[in-house]
């Protein structure tokens, strides 16, 4: 029986004792890079989940979005809407139809029958009134940016989350009386007349152009130009309106990409968006963020590697006559790179442990200084009766990403220097040092 | 446990170092490596000692050519037949004396408590069984030299190999040192190498090799018969 582990584990633990200096600087270094993203990634998750508690916190924790597939080539866009839906547990209650009406987007909301819907609340933005709407209006408004009161690094997250807008416009709950087709009626005759009032001066402009390019305007071009006037009609899009009970299932919706739609193989052909608040944005830009960061770590890993292993190699030069020793004493080369590797698994180990340790104080910094502040903005722009809840500190896989990321630091190096632990290259170091 | 070595040569890339060595050092003898710094002594020490392999040539060792062994089988050849005390001592500064002393037992997988044992039995023998528990940076150098020695005797090897064991030695300490080789060599019937330029050391020697710039003559340290072996041929005294 050759070296035992417990034996192997002291001779490896020597090591460290006896580079002290060297490995605490491995140790640290590491420690602080990897601690950075760790806590990030800790303070991500913690806001994500804040944001979104917030975010759907008067609409009593449900999401709703407007949804829809476009073009498949893989069925009835319906079909395979309704399809996916079902897949992440969402229910589709109604559909909204946007007319654009001349620099104004209105939005007409049809319930299915029997699903419950909101209708009386104010949500997120500020909202215009419609006095001869008399059908539930819903007041929607721009996307603008939340900032904590003071300086606060959370800003560099919540200006992606909340820099964009939300769409701009009226939305109206169809009530059925048919109050909303007379209104959406008069305003299309409105601007007909308008456009039909202008269509003299419209045209000048249009022959005087034409003319410049050599070109006419033949009789029928004059009245087919009248007759688009009169029969001016909106632009109508139309989308669904799902429901999902949490926002975990509406995230697995937006962003897995497991059909072709989904991966947008045709352009446009899975779309969803924001209703009654910014969920789906905090779901794209926090997820943007985690890539970014992904980016980071896996930057940083090879950072830490090529450090590690010039270290490593320099450690190794210099310990020379101990493997020499260990030779001379019957270990074999196996047991020379177990005890090497220990060495860097347990400084690793110790690397991790700081790297933790940092997390938690970058969080714990994070969480005095800002989670009074973000509340109380969180309840302005949500515009909540109270204070939503701030937890700055969340769990994911990541995580263990990190950890993995940290301790494959000590195979890899060990690879990339076995080449000096040969008979050859120690003889040629111990001469160098004779 | 003869040792033979024939036509052996080292080198270092393209550079030599050992040329044309023929040697044979008999069974039980206390043979001595003389020569300055750099004449090729401490490499010679590790070719035997198979902490090196030779560029060309052959080791003997009791009719092994150590050459042909590979792997395992050259690790525990090596493990039991040859124990080696460097110079320098290279007692591990992290490492007490005790363990420094059982670190072959380590690699032998050999239990903590017998390995323990076999330490405290080898310091005693020595000593030093009362800086067992101490580091090296306590102990002093004869201490120190000693704990080396113990080290070398762990598996109880049929050679022991001793590069400049006094270097770094008061003269008093140098000579306990030498005595506890002799010693050594004379109750366990050991083989023992010294690769030295004292030359407190050739009183205690049964055979002197001479060793210049890589090259080796054999001056005979037996009083009954001398033979000195030039470079170019043999002359008897």
């Amino acid at each position: 029986m050759g070296l035992r582990l417990s034996d192997a584990l002291r001779l490896s633990w020597a090591n460290i004792a006896e580079y002290k200096g060297r490995s605490v600087v491995v140790v640290a270094t590491v420690a602080i890079l990897f601690g950075l993203v760790m806590g990030v990634n800790f303070l991500l998750r913690g806001l994500e989940v804040t944001l979104f508690d917030a975010s759907v916190a008067k609409t009593g924790g449900k999401v709703y979005v407007e949804t829809s597939f476009r073009k498949s080539r893989y069925g009835s866009n319906e079909e395979r809407l309704n399809e996916r839906l079902e897949k992440y547990h969402g229910e589709k209650v109604g559909t909204l139809k946007k007319y654009a009406l001349d620099g104004e987007t209105v939005g007409v909301i049809e319930v299915e029958l029997g699903k419950e819907f909101p209708t009386e609340e104010e949500y997120v933005g500020w909202g215009t009134e419609k006095q001869e709407m008399n059908a539930a209006h819903l007041s929607v408004g721009g996307g603008t940016t939340l900032e904590l009161k003071r300086a606060s690094v959370l800003n560099l997250v919540l200006g992606g989350v909340y820099g964009n807008a939300i769409e701009e416009g009226d939305l109206v709950v169809d009530d059925g009386s048919g109050e909303i087709e007379e209104y959406i009626k008069t305003r299309i005759e409105e601007i007909q007349r308008k456009k039909v009032a202008n269509a003299d001066e419209m045209l000048a402009m249009d022959v005087a152009e034409e003319a410049e390019g050599g070109q006419e305007f033949t009789e029928e071009d004059i009245a087919y130009f009248y007759e688009e006037a009169e029969n001016w009609e909106p632009e109508v899009s139309e989308e669904s309106i799902a429901v999902f009970e949490n926002y975990w299932d509406l995230k697995d919706y937006v962003l897995t990409r497991d059909t072709p739609e989904a991966k947008n193989l045709e352009p446009q052909a899975f779309g969803v968006g924001n209703l009654f608040s910014n969920t789906v944005d905090i779901i794209n830009e926090v997820e943007m963020m985690r890539t970014v960061l992904k980016f980071f770590e896996v930057v940083l890993l090879v950072v830490a590697v090529i450090v590690a292993t010039l270290t490593f190699a320099h450690l190794i030069d210099n310990d020379a006559a101990t493997v020499a020793l260990y030779r001379s004493m019957g270990a074999s080369t196996g047991n020379i790179y177990l005890i090497y590797f220990l060495y860097l698994v347990e400084l690793y180990l110790l690397a991790v442990l700081s790297c933790i340790m940092i997390a938690f104080i970058i969080v714990g910094v994070m969480w005095l200084g800002n989670a009074g502040a973000l509340a109380e903005r969180l309840k302005e722009f949500y515009m909540l009766k109270e204070l939503p809840k701030v937890n700055l500190f969340g769990f994911n896989n990541m995580f263990f990403g990190i950890i993995g990321a940290i301790m494959l630091v000590a195979p890899l190096s060990l690879l990339l220097t076995m080449r000096r632990f040969s008979a050859k290259h120690i003889a040629k170091k111990l001469k160098e040092d004779q | 446990m003869t040792i033979k070595l024939e036509n052996l040569n080292k080198k270092y890339g393209k550079k030599p170092v050992l040329f044309d060595i023929n040697l044979e050092i008999p069974t039980g003898s206390f043979t001595m490596l003389r020569g300055v710094s750099g004449s090729g002594k401490s490499t010679l020490m590790s070719v035997i000692g198979g902490i090196e392999t030779a560029t060309s040539g052959t080791v003997t060792i009791d009719g092994q050519d150590v050459g042909k062994l590979k792997g395992k089988a050259r690790t525990e050849f090596y493990r039991h037949k040859v124990g080696f005390v460097f110079q320098g001592f290279y007692l591990q500064p992290q490492l007490s004396i005790g363990e420094n002393i059982a670190l072959m037992g380590m690699f032998a997988g050999m239990a903590k408590k017998e390995r323990e044992a076999r330490a405290k039995e080898l310091a005693e023998k020595l000593g030093i069984a009362e800086v067992l528990m101490q580091k090296p940076a306590e102990v002093s150098g004869g201490q120190a030299e000693r704990a080396c020695i113990a080290r070398a005797m762990f598996m109880n090897p049929e050679i022991i190999l001793a590069d400049e064991p006094t270097n770094n030695l008061d003269p008093e300490n140098a000579r306990n040192v030498i005595e506890m080789l002799k010693r050594i060599q004379v109750e366990m019937g050991a083989t023992m190498i010294v690769a030295s330029h004292d030359a407190l050391v050739e009183k205690y020697a049964t055979q002197v090799v001479e060793v210049r710039e890589g090259r080796v003559g054999v001056v005979g340290a037996d009083e009954s018969e001398k033979v000195v072996r030039t470079y170019d041929g043999v002359t008897t005294v």
